[in-house]
């Protein structure tokens, strides 16, 4: 197996917890549930750039600078929820990419709440999103 | 493309008061997270249609400007207006724009209550932009 399939898989494996566990808590505990939704889109984006061998550093200014720091960052938020579209995700699908960060941006910085009514349509969004980046839910 | 912060706050709030009046865009600088893209805060959305309401029109319309008009890229985070009192520069800013719009549709209405003369013609103070000689 090379490096870049290992990474793909473990990002995808990743991506795959990350959203049971949104499903898991979402109810319970919406910021939880945003915070773990995001991240569940996140890594299965990361692993499809890198099993199409997207090199973010090459394409982004704001990545190559993250890279210059460490190759590990290379993966910004604003790169990977910019370039959707690379995936073939459809606009819809990427505004909901957008839309699961503005939310855990808010379930993670901010005093208010995030809460159920906004976040289970993104929840319910993100089950498509993930079965169409090859994530196996 | 650099844009000032001011114009991307700009063009932002000018798009979305076409669908919620009265919104105040502003940059947010409390979030500590590392993205290119500028925080917004999107103030002043009404109470009673929620935060669904906002999120729908950016999932079914918002994308389609955005992408037609070439808005400058925002992460975009809503306050309702009982959450933009808790921002006391914003809420001053959007309470002198509700006092400036009172003020002006008061005058126009003021005007157009005045009775009529006999003749049927306003009344010369109703008349509008009125200047005494």
């Amino acid at each position: 197996m090379s490096e870049q399939e290992r990474l793909e898989r473990a990002f995808k494996r990743k991506a795959r917890m990350a959203y049971m566990t949104a499903l898991l808590i979402v109810k319970s505990d919406p910021n939880g549930g945003a915070n773990r939704i995001y991240y569940a889109l996140f890594l299965a984006l990361v692993s499809e750039y890198i099993r199409l061998g997207i090199q973010p550093e090459l394409i982004d200014a704001g990545a190559a600078a993250a890279f210059r720091q460490d190759e590990r960052l290379k993966w910004t938020h604003s790169f990977v929820k910019r370039n959707a579209k690379m995936l073939r995700l459809d606009a819809r699908q990427c505004s909901w990419v957008r839309d699961a960060y503005d939310y855990r941006v808010v379930a993670d910085y901010s005093d208010e709440d995030v809460t159920l009514s906004v976040i289970q349509p993104i929840v319910d969004a993100a089950t498509d999103i993930l079965e169409c980046l090859g994530v196996n839910i | 493309m650099n844009i000032e912060m001011t114009e991307v706050e700009r063009r932002w709030q000018e798009v979305l008061r076409r669908r919620f009046q009265g919104v105040i865009v502003r940059e947010l600088h409390h979030i500590p997270e590392d993205d290119d893209w500028p925080f917004l805060g999107v103030f002043m959305l009404p109470d009673e249609s929620g935060p669904v309401d906002f999120q729908n029109y950016r999932i079914n319309e918002l994308w389609k400007i955005e992408e037609d008009e070439k808005l400058p890229p925002a992460n975009l985070l809503r306050y309702t207006v009982s959450q933009t009192k808790h921002y006391p520069r914003i809420w001053q800013l959007a309470q002198e724009e509700r006092r400036a719009g009172k003020a002006s549709s008061r005058s126009v209405l003021s005007r157009a209550r005045k009775p009529l003369k006999s003749n049927g013609r306003p009344k010369k103070s109703a008349r509008p932009h009125a200047v005494a000689r």
